[in-house]
C-alpha cells in the first residue's frame, strides 16, 4: 500500500503548557484520481489521562462513502513514587474515511481541531491534490446500491454504496457540525427544515460581485429536493457559480444548539446593474421527506427563504476617469497588443486588447479604437471566457481589431486606455497599452471597400453592448413547466368536449318535448272523456227509466243522482261529489257556465238529496218528471265547453 | 372478483406505465435544457428545448424558455415568436409577456436608429384585446361550465310549481344564458385564431423583403424583424403574409415563424 504520510506541527492556540497532539493524514495512493475511490486517515495522538475532544475537519470537494472510528493504543504508565510521582498516558484514535473526488483539482482538507486538558490545538489546513482520471471528461460510473431502493432500516446511516443519483446524499453523521447562530439572516429558522438566501455582502456599488447562496437546512432524511422558485434576481446580472446537474451534498451544522443537514442549492455571482435598494427574492423549495424507520412515510413540504435587501451605490464621483463605464467594476488586468509592427499595403494587422480578472467579464467595455489614421479599421469581435465556480466570476475578455494598412508609411494607433473601478481598493484604476507604431511599405494586395463581408453575420459593437443591457434586463427561464403532449389540441377541438356540450342542449329539448306529449296526451283523454260524458249519462238515464219499477223510492233518486253528478264530473274533470252547493257553484263559475246553470244543477242536486230520504216523493210521476228534468239539464249543459281548470299551486 | 379486479389493475398498469415514462423523459429533457442555460450553453438549451417541441410538447413554461435562451444569443425575432406562443398558450404568463416587450421595444429602436419606421407591436383592436386575456383552455372550460350550468336551471325549471323559485330560475337563466352567448364568442374566437388566422412572426435578422410572388425580385415592403404578420398561403418555399398595415407580400418561408 502506497502511503503518503503527512506529520502535521500542531500549533496551540491557546496559551499555557502542555504537549500538542500528534496529528497525521494518510491516504492509501498516490496520486490520487479523480472520480477512483480512495481511503483517508487522520490519526491522532495525544498525552492526557482524559478523553481528547476531537473536532474532525470538513473534507471539502470530497464525496464520503463510508467512515469509521478506531482506538487502537490506549495506555497509561507511572514513574516516581510519593508527591513525586508522575503519571502518563498516551492514546491514539484512527478516523478512517473512504472518499472520492468528482473533479480533479486542488482540495482543501480544513484544520483538525483538538482540546486536550482544556488547551484547543489546531493544525495547518492540508491540500489534497487530485489528478484527472484518464477517463477524464465521462463521468465515473456509480457502483450500483443494493439497499437504495430499500426503506432505511437504520434511519440515518447513510447506505454504504452511496445513494441513487436522483436522491441527494445525506450528511455525514460523523462529522463535527459547524456551530451557527441561533438568526440566520436570510432566513426563517424552523426545527424541522428551512431555505436560507446568504449574500456576501449587504452594501455594494454597481457592478460589484456579490456571491448569493441558497442553503437548504433540514433535520430529516430528504428523499427528493426541488427548487420549484429561483432566487428574484431583478436587477443583477447572474453567473451560475455550481454545475448544472450536481449532487447535494449535506454537512452537518448546528444551528441555534440544533442539528441539521446543510446543503447549497444554488450559488450564484450577481452583480448589481443599478443603484438603490435592491431585492434578492426568496427561493422556494420543495421537499420530499422521509420520516420513519422500516416503515417510513413520505411527506411533501415547501419552504422559502426571507428577501434579501442590499443597498447598492453608484461608484464615487470623485477622481472618476473621463469615460469611465459604470459596467467596469472588478479587479482586472489589461494589455494591448499588434500582432507586427511592419507590414506592406492591404496586409491586416491585428490589434488584441486582453482583460483579465475577477468581475463581471461579459459586460466589459474595452477601449475604442476608432479611426485610425492609414487604416481602415473594422468593427472589432469580442471574446469572453468566463470561468464561473467556487466563490467567483473570473476569466478572459478579448477584443480583436482588424486594421488593414491603405498607404505606405510610419502610422501610429494610439495609446489606449482601460479604466475600471476596483471594489476591493475602493479607488478607480487604469491601466494602458500602446502606442503602436505601424511601418507600411508599399504593396499590391487590393483594398476591400466596404466592410460588409467581414462584418457579415455579427452584430455592430454597439449592438453587442445593447444586446447584453438587453440581456441583463430580460427575466431569466422557468425552473418548471406543464409538459403535456396531449395539450397539442385545444379543449374546444377535442370529441368529448363536443359531445359534452351537445348533451345539455339535447337532454333540456327531451325534457320539454317529454313533458309536452305527456300533457297533450293527458288532455286528449279529458277531451275524449267529456265528449262521451253525454252519451254515457243518457245510456244511464234510460237504463234507469227501464228498471224504475224495480227501484226503490231512495235506490232510485241515489241512481238518478250519481248519473247527473257523474255527468258533471266527466265534463269538468274533477271530483265534486265531496263539493258543498257553494263550492259546486264557484267551480261551474270558474269553468264558464252561466249562473242559471249553476242554479239549476245545485237545486237538482238538492231536490234529489230530498226526494232520497223524503217519504212523499216516491210516485211515478214523481220519479217520471225528475228523469225529464235531469235528462233536460244534462242535454242543456252538453252544449256548454268548459274553460280549462286552472292550475293549482 | 378478486381476479378480475387483478386484471384490471394490470391493464391499468400498462396504460400508465408508458405515459410515466414518456413524462419523466420529457422533464429530464427540460432539465437539461435548463441546466444548459444555466451554465450559459445557450444553444444547448435551445436544442433542447427544441427537440420538446418536436416531440408535440406545446407549453407557455417551455415557450417562454425557448424564448429567453435565443434571446440570449441574439436571435430576437425567434424570441419574439416563442413570447408570443407563450401568451398564446397562456395569456397570464407575466414574465413572457414582460421579456416580449422589452425585446420588443430593443427592435423599434435598432430599426428606428437605422432610419427605418418600425411600429412591432401596434395597437390591438378591443376584440382581440378581449381575446388576448383568455387562455383557449380558459375560453372553453368557461363556456361548458356555462352552458351545462344554464341548461341545468333550464331543466329544473320545468319540475318546479312555486313561482318564486320559477322566477329565481329564470333570472338565474337569463344571467347564465348571457355568460354562456359571451364565453362562447370568445371561444369561437379563440379557435379561430388557432386554427385559421395562422400569425407569424418575422425572425429574420434587422429586415427582410416582402416582394411581389415567390421568388420574384419586386420588393413590395420591408418586414421588419420581430413584427407580427397574419399568414395568408404557403407555396414551394415561400409565405404570403399580411402585415398589420393591410400589405401583402412574399416572404422565404425561412424568414416568418409561425406563433
Amino acid at each position: 500500500m502506497l502511503v503518503l504520510v503527512t506529520l502535521l506541527a500542531a500549533t496551540s492556540a491557546a496559551a499555557g503548557p502542555g504537549a500538542p497532539p500528534e496529528i497525521g493524514i494518510t491516504t492509501d495512493r498516490d496520486p490520487l484520481v479523480a472520480g477512483e475511490p480512495f481511503e483517508l486517515q487522520i490519526t491522532i495522538a495525544t498525552q492526557s489521562e482524559n478523553d481528547p475532544v476531537v473536532r474532525l475537519p470538513r473534507l471539502g470537494g470530497l464525496r464520503v462513502l463510508s467512515q469509521s472510528e478506531s482506538h487502537p493504543m490506549s495506555f497509561s504508565f507511572s514513574f516516581g513514587t510519593g508527591q513525586g510521582m508522575v503519571r502518563q498516558s498516551k492514546r491514539q484514535s484512527v478516523y478512517s474515511f473512504t472518499a472520492v473526488a468528482d473533479a480533479p483539482g486542488k482540495k482543501v482538507i480544513d484544520p483538525v481541531i483538538v482540546e486536550v486538558d482544556g488547551k484547543r490545538f489546531q493544525s495547518e489546513p492540508h491540500a489534497l491534490v487530485i489528478a484527472a482520471s484518464a477517463s477524464a471528461g465521462r463521468p465515473a460510473p456509480s457502483p450500483p446500491d443494493p439497499f437504495g431502493q430499500m426503506p432505511s432500516l437504520l434511519g440515518q446511516i447513510p447506505s454504504p454504496f452511496g445513494p441513487p443519483d436522483d436522491q441527494v446524499q445525506p450528511g455525514d453523521p460523523g462529522q463535527a457540525p459547524t456551530a451557527l447562530p441561533g438568526e440566520l439572516e436570510g432566513a426563517r429558522v424552523d426545527p424541522d427544515y428551512f431555505v436560507q438566501t446568504e449574500v456576501s455582502k449587504r452594501q455594494a456599488v454597481v457592478g460589484e460581485v456579490l456571491v448569493v447562496t441558497v442553503y437548504l437546512y433540514s433535520a430529516w432524511q430528504i428523499a427528493d429536493v426541488d427548487v420549484s422558485r429561483e432566487p428574484g434576481t431583478e436587477g443583477f446580472w447572474v453567473e451560475n457559480l455550481l454545475p448544472g446537474n450536481r449532487r447535494l451534498e449535506f454537512e452537518p451544522v448546528r444551528v441555534g444548539g440544533k442539528n441539521y443537514d446543510r446543503a447549497v442549492l444554488r450559488k450564484l455571482a450577481v452583480f448589481p446593474i443599478r443603484a438603490g435598494t435592491l431585492t434578492i427574492a426568496p427561493a422556494v423549495v420543495d421537499l420530499e421527506i422521509r420520516r420513519g424507520g422500516f416503515f417510513s412515510s413520505r411527506k411533501a413540504v415547501k419552504r422559502a427563504s426571507v428577501p434579501v435587501q442590499i443597498e447598492v451605490a453608484a461608484t464615487p464621483a470623485d477622481k472618476r476617469p473621463a469615460g469611465f463605464d459604470p459596467a467596469n467594476v472588478g479587479r482586472y488586468s489589461f494589455k494591448a497588443e499588434v500582432d507586427r509592427t511592419s507590414v506592406a499595403v492591404g496586409e491586416p494587422v491585428t490589434l488584441t486588447m486582453t482583460v483579465r480578472g475577477e468581475g463581471n467579464l461579459r459586460n466589459l467595455s474595452l477601449p475604442a479604437v476608432g479611426e485610425v489614421k492609414g487604416f481602415k479599421s473594422y468593427d472589432p469581435e469580442s471574446e469572453t471566457e468566463v470561468t464561473a465556480s467556487g466563490e467567483t466570476v473570473t476569466g478572459t475578455r478579448t477584443s480583436r481589431t482588424l486594421l488593414i494598412p491603405k498607404e505606405p508609411g510610419a502610422f501610429t494607433i494610439p495609446r489606449l486606455a482601460f479604466s475600471f473601478f476596483d471594489p476591493a481598493a475602493g479607488e478607480y484604476r487604469t491601466e494602458a497599452g500602446g502606442p503602436f507604431t505601424i511601418t507600411v511599405r508599399p504593396g499590391a494586395v487590393a483594398i476591400p471597400q466596404t466592410a460588409s463581408n467581414a462584418t457579415a453575420g455579427r452584430p455592430a459593437a454597439d449592438d453587442g453592448d445593447a444586446l447584453a443591457r438587453l440581456n441583463r434586463q430580460l427575466r431569466s427561464i422557468s425552473s418548471r413547466a406543464e409538459l403535456e403532449t396531449s395539450a397539442t389540441a385545444p379543449l374546444m377541438t377535442r370529441p368529448w368536449f363536443l359531445a359534452l356540450a351537445l348533451v345539455a342542449p339535447l337532454a333540456w329539448l327531451g325534457v320539454v318535448v317529454a313533458s309536452r306529449t305527456r300533457r297533450q296526451m293527458a288532455e286528449k283523454r279529458v277531451k275524449g272523456r267529456s265528449k262521451r260524458a253525454e252519451g254515457t249519462a243518457r245510456r244511464r238515464l234510460a237504463e234507469l227509466e227501464r228498471c224504475a219499477a224495480e227501484l226503490s223510492t231512495e235506490a232510485f233518486f241515489a241512481e238518478l243522482q250519481r248519473c247527473l253528478v257523474g255527468f258533471l264530473e266527466d265534463r269538468l274533470e274533477a271530483a265534486i261529489a265531496g263539493d258543498t252547493t257553494a263550492e259546486l257553484r264557484a267551480r261551474l263559475a270558474e269553468r264558464g257556465f252561466e249562473a242559471a246553470y249553476a242554479d239549476r244543477v245545485a237545486a237538482e242536486i238538492d231536490g234529489l238529496e230530498f226526494a232520497r230520504f223524503g217519504r212523499s216523493a216516491g210516485h211515478g210521476e214523481e220519479r217520471t218528471k225528475a228523469l225529464g228534468r235531469v235528462a233536460s239539464l244534462v242535454k242543456d249543459l252538453g252544449t256548454v265547453t268548459p274553460l280549462p281548470a286552472r292550475r293549482k299551486p | 372478483m378478486t381476479r378480475r379486479l387483478a386484471g384490471l389493475l394490470f391493464v391499468l398498469a400498462l396504460v400508465a406505465a408508458p405515459s410515466a415514462a414518456i413524462a419523466t423523459s420529457l422533464a429530464s429533457l427540460f432539465d437539461e435544457g435548463n441546466n444548459a442555460f444555466w451554465n450559459g450553453d445557450y444553444e444547448k438549451a435551445v436544442k433542447a428545448y427544441d427537440r420538446l417541441e418536436a416531440l408535440g410538447v406545446r407549453s407557455a413554461g417551455l415557450s417562454y424558455n425557448l424564448g429567453t435562451a435565443k434571446a440570449r444569443l441574439g436571435r430576437l425575432g425567434e424570441a419574439v415568436r416563442h413570447y408570443e406562443r407563450a401568451l398564446l398558450l397562456d395569456p397570464g404568463h407575466e414574465d413572457a409577456r414582460y421579456n416580449l416587450g422589452l425585446v420588443r421595444e430593443f427592435l423599434a429602436r435598432r430599426a428606428s436608429e437605422a432610419g427605418r419606421d418600425a411600429d412591432l407591436a401596434p395597437a390591438a383592436g378591443p376584440w382581440r384585446a378581449v381575446l388576448d386575456r383568455f387562455s383557449p383552455f380558459a375560453a372553453a372550460l368557461a363556456f361548458l361550465v356555462f352552458h351545462l350550468a344554464l341548461f341545468g336551471v333550464l331543466v329544473a325549471r320545468r319540475f318546479v310549481a312555486a313561482e318564486l323559485p320559477r322566477m329565481t330560475l329564470g333570472v338565474t337563466a337569463g344571467v347564465l344564458a348571457a355568460l354562456t352567448a359571451a364565453t362562447l364568442a370568445v371561444t369561437v374566437g379563440k379557435w379561430h385564431q388557432l386554427e385559421h388566422e395562422r400569425e407569424a412572426v418575422v425572425t429574420a435578422r434587422g429586415q427582410t423583403d416582402a416582394v411581389e410572388g415567390p421568388g420574384s425580385a419586386v420588393r413590395r415592403f420591408g418586414l421588419e424583424e420581430g413584427s407580427r404578420v397574419r399568414v395568408l398561403e404557403r407555396r414551394e418555399g415561400w409565405t404570403r403574409v399580411r402585415d398589420d398595415r393591410g400589405r401583402d407580400g412574399w416572404a422565404r418561408s425561412e424568414t416568418v415563424g409561425d406563433i
